[in-house]
Parts: C-alpha cells; structure tokens; sequence
C-alpha cells in the first residue's frame, strides 16, 4: 500500500526572448524548441507544459515561455536539413539555431533555470532563411495507366538510422487531372504513396521514393492499386434470430492492418452491416488485420468478437491478406455481455467533503478500454452489459478542494455472462499517526 | 507490376540532372492507346506583394486559387523582388492572396465589398500591412489571470462606420504575468473579451475560467463595454478588470440531420450569436454520439439567436435550422430544439451573343468559365400594392440578412447558385472580359410546371426563394460590344470634393428608362478617380454625387432601389450632361465636375 503521495504545486520558470535574422528584423511566429538536457544526478524529468501559443514567436519576435520545471535548456528556433518535411505552404526556413547564435549544439549556450526563476533576454540570432522545395506528381492506375482523382496522397521520410521510414501525413488529394503538389520540403530522401489510411480510399500503392537536392522535384509517378476487400457474415451468438436482426443494425467491422514489410504504413477501414448481417471492407493493404467491431452513434451495449472463422476453420487476429488476393466468406461471431458488475464504497474513519465525487471504471484483461459511471451519494454502483472475463475495478475520487489525497483502490473480480458479481471497496479516511 | 529495378523507375532520383532525364524517361514509358497525358494549360497569373510603402515583400507566399471545383489551388513564394508567376492554369475564376509572418491584407475599399476577382493573363498587386496591435494585462482579485484567452471582436472599419456583423480575431492566450498581445489586427474599432469559453472545439489551454462568462473591456459586461480603436501600426494598451461571473447554460437538441452510409454520421454546428452586435460569442457542436444534445455554458445575461447547421462534404451542401431567438434572464434556458433542412438554390445558364462587328472580346471560347455569378440577398422595397398583403420577411440569421453565393459556370455555361437561405435576391453577373455588356436576366418558367410568383424580370425585381426552394431556368445574356469610361470628378475651384463621391450613368432614352441594366454606378476613389466598364452602348445622362446609405449603412444601389434611381434620374436630368458610348468604345480621361459649377451647360 503506498500512502503519503502530497502533491505540491511549485511555481514554475519563465525564458523569454527575442528571435531576430541577419538584418536585425524580428523573425514572425517561428517555433521556439526547449531542450532538456539530462541530468545524470536527478534522470525523471517532469513532462515540458502544454499551452502551445507560448512556444511560436509574435509579431516583435519575442517568445515567452513560462510553468518550466526547473533544469538547464537548451532554446532554439529551426530546422536541420535532414528532418524533411517543413512547412505547409512554400515557405523558407531557418537552419537550427541555438542561443545565442550558435549553428551546432555544442556551441549553444545553456539556459540554467531555478525552480520559480527566470532567464531573460534569452536571444536568438537566426542568419539567412533558405528555400524549401516543392514535388509535383501524378496518380495512375496501376492496369489501365490512366490518372486517378481524388485519392489521398501520402508522404514518407527517409532517415537515414532508421529501417522504417516514417509516414507524414499531408491531406493532399489528387486533383480532376490525377495531379498533385506538395511544398514545404527541405532537402532529403522521400516517398509518396496513395494512402488508403482511414475511411474510404479505394485504392494504395507503394511508394516511389525521391530525393530533393536544391530544386523542386516533378512527375514522380505513383501506380495506384485497388485495394482488398474482407467480406463475409456477422452474427450474434445465443440469440433468436428476430432479436439478432434488431441487434446487427448500429454495429460496424473495422479491419486494421499492418504491413508485414516495407514502410511503416498502416491502413484501416470499416463497413456497416446490411440487414442480414453480410459486410464488405474494401480499399485495404496487404498485411496483417486485426478485426474489430462497435457500434455507430451511442449505445450502452458493448459488442466482442468471440471468434473469427473460415471455410469452417478458426482464424486468429492478425491474419494475412496477401496483394491481389481479397478474402470473402469471413464469418464472425459477436457476443454482448449480459454480465454486471454490481458494487458498493464505504468509508470509515471519516467522511468525504461535500461536492466530492466517486467514480468507478472496469477494465476488463486484454483489451484497451474501459467501462465505468459514477458511484451514487449512497456508495452503491452498478456497470451493466459485460462481456465475461476478468476485470480489474478501479475507483476514482475527486475533491473539490486540494486535500490530502487517498491511495488508489484496486479490486480484481470476475465477471460470466446473466450474472452479477459483487465487489466491496472500505476506505480508512482516518488520517495517520504522525501525518503532516 | 512493374519491379523496381525498371529504367524508369530509376529516373525519380538524382534531381540535379532530373529535367534531362525527364524527357528520356517519357519517351520510354510504353505510350498504349489508353495513356493520356494531357497537356498542360499555358495560363498564367502575375503579380507583386508589397507593403503600404511599395516596398517588396521577400518572404511573403502567394496563393491563386481557382473558384468552382476540381483544380487545386497553388502557392508560390515570391522573388527578390517580391513578384511571383503561378503557371499551368487553365481559364477559370481566380482568388489571389498574400500571406507573411505579422501582416495582414491591406483592407480594400471595394464599393460591394466583395475581394477581387481575377483570370488568367491578369496582373496583381497584392498591398499588405502589419495592422495594429492592442495588448494589456488582464487581473482579478487574485494577481493576473494566467492561460485565458482573450479575443479582439471587430464593430467598426477604419471610417468608423459599424459593420453589418461583428468579426472575431483569433484568441490569444495572456501569459503568466496575465499579459496578452493581439497582433495583425484591421483598423477599426474592437471589444476586448476575456474568458468564457474558447470560441471555437476544445481548450488550447485547461483554465479555471472556461465556464464563466466573459468579462469584455475594461470591467464590465456588453452592455457597457467599451469600444479600442486602434490604427494600421499602432499599439494600443487595454487592461482588463476580470471578475468570475458564472453565467447561464443554454441547451436543447438538433433535428434533421443527413446520415451518412460510410461513415459515422457528420454532426452539426450550433452558434450563438448576440443580437445586438451580431457578433457570434461560441459554437458548439452535436453529434450522434451524444444523441444531437448541445449545451451552451457561461452565457451572460442578453438576448441572442441560435442556428444550427450541418455541411454535407460530398456535394458542399449546407442544411440550417431557422434561427430561434432567446433570453437569457437570470436562469438557465432548456429544451431548446433546432431542425435543420436543405437550403434554396437557384440553377440557370450564361448566352453569350457575339457581335463580329463590335470585335473587342478577348478569348471567347472560354467566357463562360470565366464568368463568375453573384447571388445577393437583400430587402425589397415594400410596395403598397392593393388587394395584395405585404411580403412577410422569412426569417433568417442575423448573420445571414446580406447573404451573398457565387458560382462559376462550366465550359456550357451552366452554373448553380447553392446554400441560399430564404428571402429576395439580386443576381449580380460579372462579366469574364471588358468587351461584354449584361443584356438581361430573365427567370423562365419552372420545372414543376407551377407558375412562378414574381415577374420575369429578375434584373428589376430580384428573385424571392422560399426555404429549400429549387429554382432553374434563370438566363443570363451577355452581349459584345461593351464600352468603358476612365476619368476623374473635379471639386469646385478652392474646394475639396465630398467623402465617398459615386459616379452614376442613367439612359438618357425615354424607352430605356425602366431597364435597370442601363442604369450604372462606381464609387470614385480618394483623389475622384473613376472606372465604369461593361457599359451598354447607348446614350446616357451622367452624375457625380455623394453616396447615400438606407438605415442598415448599406449603401443604396441604383439597381435596386427605385426611389433613388428616380431621383437620380430627375437630378441627371435637369443636369443635362450627355455622354454617348458606341460599342467597344473606351473613353479616358474624363473630366466630371462636381458642385455648383456642373450646372453650366458645357
């Protein structure tokens, strides 16, 4: 049991400066990067703040940033050659420039700040701006070579420690021609591709890659491929079958895969269910897919999938779709939890300060989110449809006022379908020989 | 599928030498009866950004963007010298813009406050301005308000005159000392609002003052706010008194809503505009995930209007509800439930009658794609007709009494005005080139077969769309043969000419006298200068004279207000001076005088 966690608000430390260019003209909504550097005596560092307008220069060129935990800093504004994409929008850059005006990193000044301190005039000098560079392509498809509009283009970059170069993802669509341009790159090694990313691309490819030296990049081609489809048959496990078509109506499949080789792309798609339950995926890559299944719009049922089949054989998440190969007659089988969770919190020692709160949350093994409410002014609760498994019930509580704060409450329970589990939290508010 | 060691695949790297190996690769590729690889347009837009001293802009970005659908918009970054050059472009409707770190566009004195239009061969000066600047401290009874956001609402241009409807500037959040710096702002005149809620999705920053109401400057509510005004390059400081005042909520549902097949449904937006200064204080949004419900928190005491809307991505449709208005006193307002339906649209198609002899239209072939429409909504005169009951105004936002869409034709010269609310419109053609004049605008019978309310005669009487109303048949001519006037309004000797002189020609043909397509109007600019073009060749009356303004400070126009075109008519009149155009005529150089010197016959 872990007890005495204070939470101290300390106040927090303030850079300011001013960013100007070669001609001492202030340099205009530039971001203004903060590095931590290490400190081998103390190595957990607090998370940097989160308002993101204080980080951008204004209109004087001044930047102010302030909430920092106490540290030593580096501060710079720029971008080094190799980071690839830079700007939305043809816009120059400036080359990574550390306070004062220092070009490498060895060279920068450091920003020593005391807890609650404050570092001023904290300036720095960029020199001149330099061009970013712009690559223009087409779309075709990949069996009739003609262009393609309107699908969505993505880019990669190429670094040069790295196997898996990382997508960027650019919004762009190719136009009534099968055309597209994108600005904003500095020099480096790229790919573009058609993306099929989230709903509705039709079609993928693979990536061309180019490299951007000094000028601007054009007719980089990209050969379009229609996508995969996953089609087949859901159905509802332990229902009668008028229930089950009220049931399918309001569920969706996804299917997210990822590639088994080849560039970091994931691709993911999903399809709402006809009334006898039949669906059909499409625009997907080749890969490994991972079928999941929810409900559109609100509804307090949580679907599962209890298994997954084909041709009569069981199938486990994360099987291969290979290129050129559409898989159909899928057939998968959803359960809802009719289990619940039925609980009660009880405190001793004590009582809990008007305006406090209490929530529960569920979580059941294996599977990423959680169900929960809000436990009522009697301390009772209840967390309805479930699906069987164990669960790990965890208790929140929130104060209105800061307060000497209670340790988490954990209980693990489990939970079977037309069931009710019970589970009982006792809270000691009493507060401890010898406290603060 | 082609392996990557292909030749041709080997020419997307090595850029130095790309341009050489570009022409190679083409000639490689297999050329199958099905490869098109259509030619590149050859139109261009030109231009320059300056600032308001002429002086080049480095580092500004230029952005030409076409209207209508299809082609991307594109952006160049400008020389040293501050020009740009945007290539490829095909014949079309183009907006052209600046953008640079810390300025703002130069505010344009356009007489129908649309942004200009430009095609492909034009010119552009793009003239921006660093704009003002008002900052302060905001401090409650604690020290400074740290992390609120404040934002700078505009009531006012820069001649003081109120704007129809307030602009909100972005929000800027106040720092740890509880300083905030509003940078790039038009001239005019603001308020200053700190805390409430931000305007617009989630919390750049989690505040302790998101569900108060706002507190404007310099302590107080709207009521007795008071108003910065703040000059292009200057700083103004406002300073703000902030008290936490918790305000009322403001809830209800959405109705109506177009589901989608592939996706989770689209949500709707819902705004809350403050009626006195139609200014839109927050938005909100519903979605199916909360089944349709809105709330509206920290709402100070008012009155206020909330309408609903839905966009519909796939073919740029906008549902709206009808506005509803209500009051908040002292209580939270519940049950407050909006449906949103399709809005009016009015479909029709461009004639172009070409005249061999006139012979001054530049690129024929493509007039229609050039040719962008203007719907504009506006009241009609009220006319005392009888045995007839006045029109009853339909309702519409507040923000949306002077609605105004735009469409661009397609090569056949068919174009469709969309997302019209309810009420009378004006539709304004603007002609693709200087050599055509607007011969008529006339409503043909509609396709339901049920005759039409309102006359023919679109020029004269505007059309009247009832909510979600279709309407198609409307044709546009234009004819060759258009003139043009270029000159100047000279002031009496000794004395300076009036703010805001307008130039007005009226048909000095008696048979011509109801056609308001002879009737034309420009506003001069500061030193008198004048420009008519697209004129109808014929024989008119002209007159220089200061502009005059209904109650809602729009100005009245002679097109559309038949009082005032008779005034001007009896004025122009008993003036007596003539001036003759003949087709593709272009006069320059014209002196207008002004005041009691005008009155002599020259």
């Amino acid at each position: 049991m872990v007890d005495d966690i204070d939470v101290k608000l300390v106040r927090g430390g303030m850079i300011t400066g001013r960013v100007t260019d070669a001609d001492n003209k202030p340099v205009v909504e530039v971001r203004v990067s903060l590095q931590p550097i290490a400190d081998p005596q103390n190595p957990v560092r607090p998370p940097v703040p989160y308002n993101s307008q204080m980080y951008q220069t204004d209109d004087r060129g001044i930047y102010r940033i302030y909430g920092l935990p106490a540290g030593r800093y580096t501060v710079s504004v720029g971008f080094s050659g190799t980071e690839g994409i830079l700007a939305t929008g043809s816009r120059r850059y400036y080359q990574r420039t550390f306070h004062p005006d220092a070009t490498e990193p060895a060279k920068a000044t450091i920003v020593e700040l005391a807890e609650g301190g404050e570092a001023i005039n904290i300036d720095i000098k960029v020199s001149s701006s330099a061009d970013t560079y712009s690559v223009t392509g087409h779309v075709i498809d990949s069996e009739t070579s003609l262009p393609i509009s309107g699908v969505r283009i993505g880019f990669l970059t190429v670094r040069p420690n790295q196997d898996r170069p990382a997508p960027f993802y650019s919004g762009l669509t190719s136009d009534n021609r099968g055309e597209f341009k994108f600005d904003g790159f500095g020099p480096g090694h790229y790919g573009a591709y058609v993306s099929s990313e989230n709903e509705g691309g039709e079609f993928y490819s693979n990536p061309t890659y180019f490299e951007i030296v000094d000028k601007d990049v054009i007719g980089v081609e990209l050969k379009a491929i229609r996508g995969l489809s996953l089609s087949g048959v859901v159905t509802i496990e332990g229902t009668r079958t008028k229930d089950m078509l009220a049931q399918l109506a309001g569920l969706r499949v996804s299917a997210n895969v990822m590639p088994t080789s080849g560039a970091q792309i994931n691709g993911s798609a999903s399809s709402s269910l006809a009334p006898d339950g039949s669906f059909q995926i499409n625009g997907l890559r080749p890969g490994r897919v991972s079928i999941g299944i929810f409900t559109s719009g609100s509804s307090v049922k949580r679907p599962t999938i209890a298994r997954i089949e084909h041709d009569g054989l069981g199938v486990s998440q994360g099987f291969e779709i290979q290129p050129g190969r559409s898989i159909s007659g899928l057939l998968i089988v959803v359960n809802y939890g009719t289990g619940t969770i039925r609980g009660t919190v009880r405190f001793e020692g004590g009582s809990m300060p008007i305006d406090s709160r209490t929530f529960v949350s569920c979580r059941r093994e294996g599977v990423p989110y959680s169900a929960g409410g809000q436990v009522d002014s009697r301390g009772h609760f209840v967390i309805n449809n479930l699906a069987p498994g164990s669960y790990e019930v965890a208790l929140q509580l929130v104060f209105p006022r800061p307060q000497r704060p209670i340790p988490p409450q954990k209980q693990a329970v489990t939970v079977t379908n037309d069931s009710e589990s019970e589970v009982t939290f006792v809270i000691n508010l009493a507060p401890k020989e010898g406290g603060p | 599928m082609r392996r990557r060691n292909n030749p041709a695949n080997l020419c997307f790297v090595g850029v130095a030498l790309f341009l050489f190996f570009a022409s190679e690769c083409w000639a490689q590729q297999p050329v199958t009866a099905d490869t098109k690889l259509t030619e590149r347009p050859g139109g261009a837009i030109t231009g320059r950004v300056i600032n308001s001293a002429g002086e080049p802009l480095f580092g500004a970005v230029a952005y030409v963007g076409p209207l209508g659908s299809g082609t991307r918009s594109q952006t160049t970054a400008v020389d040293n010298n501050g020009e740009f050059k945007i290539e490829g472009l095909e014949a079309g409707v183009y907006r052209v813009s600046a953008s640079m770190p810390g300025y703002i566009p130069a505010p344009q004195p356009s007489p129908t406050d649309s942004p200009s239009y430009y095609h492909v061969g034009d010119s552009v000066t793009v003239t921006m301005i660093k704009g003002g600047v008002i900052t302060g401290t905001v401090s409650g009874a604690n020290g400074p308000v740290i992390a609120t956001n404040v934002r700078a609402i505009r009531v006012r241009d820069d001649e003081g005159k109120a704007l129809p409807y307030a602009l909100v500037t972005r929000e800027r959040l106040t720092d740890d000392r509880g300083v905030y710096r509003i940078y790039g702002l038009p001239p005019g005149a603001y308020l200053i609002v700190a805390g409430g809620a931000q305007q617009f999705g989630g919390p750049a920053a989690y505040s302790a003052y998101g569900n108060d109401s706002p507190i404007y400057f310099p302590s107080s509510a709207r009521d007795t706010a008071s108003e910065v005004v703040v000059r292009n390059g200057e700083e103004i400081n406002a300073d703000i008194q902030y008290r936490s005042e918790p305000g009322h909520s403001i809830s209800g549902t959405v109705a109506g809503l177009i589901q989608s097949q592939t996706q989770s449904s689209y949500g709707a937006t819902i705004g809350l505009i403050d009626v006195r200064d139609r200014s839109t204080l927050m938005n909100t949004s519903a979605s199916s995930y909360n089944n349709y419900a809105f709330a509206f928190y920290g709402v100070p005491d008012g009155e206020y209007e909330l309408s609903a809307s839905q966009f519909v991505p796939n073919n740029s449709d906008y549902l709206k509800s009808t506005p509803r208005r209500v009051v908040v006193r002292g209580a939270d307002v519940a049950g407050i439930n909006l449906t949103v339906a399709p809005l009016a649209s009015i479909a029709g198609r461009l004639v172009f009658e070409s005249d061999p002899k006139a012979g001054c239209v530049k690129r024929r072939e493509t007039a229609a794609q050039e040719t962008l429409v203007f719907a504009r909504r506006y009241e009609p005169e009220k006319k005392a007709e009888v045995g007839t009951k006045p029109p009853v105004a339909p309702e519409v936002s507040l923000i949306s009494t002077n609605h105004v869409s735009d469409s661009v034709a397609d090569a056949k010269g068919s174009f469709t005005l969309r997302n019209l609310p309810p009420g009378t419109y004006r539709i304004d053609p603007r002609a693709p080139s200087s050599g055509w004049y607007l011969r008529s605008v006339l409503s043909g019978a509609a396709p339901t077969g049920a005759a039409r309310n309102g006359s023919p005669l679109v020029a004269r009487d505007g059309i009247t769309l009832k909510p979600g109303e279709r309407v198609s048949g409307l044709t546009v001519t234009f004819t060759e043969g258009a003139a043009s006037l270029r000159g100047r309004i000279s002031a009496p000797e000794g004395q300076s000419l009036p703010p805001r002189m307008r130039v007005y020609l009226v048909p000095a043909e008696r048979e011509a006298s109801e056609n308001v397509l002879r009737f034309f109007e420009a506003a001069a600019d500061g030193d008198g200068r004048i420009a008519l073009g697209n004129i109808a060749p014929g024989r008119y009356w002209i007159i220089a004279r200061p502009a005059e303004e209904n109650d809602s400070t729009r100005v009245k126009l002679i097109r559309q207000d038949s009082g005032f075109r008779a005034r001007v008519l009896h004025e122009s009149e008993s003036l007596k001076k003539e001036i003759s155009f003949k087709p593709c005529e272009r006069t320059a150089d014209y002196d207008l005088p002004y005041g009691p010197a005008a009155t002599a016959k020259q």
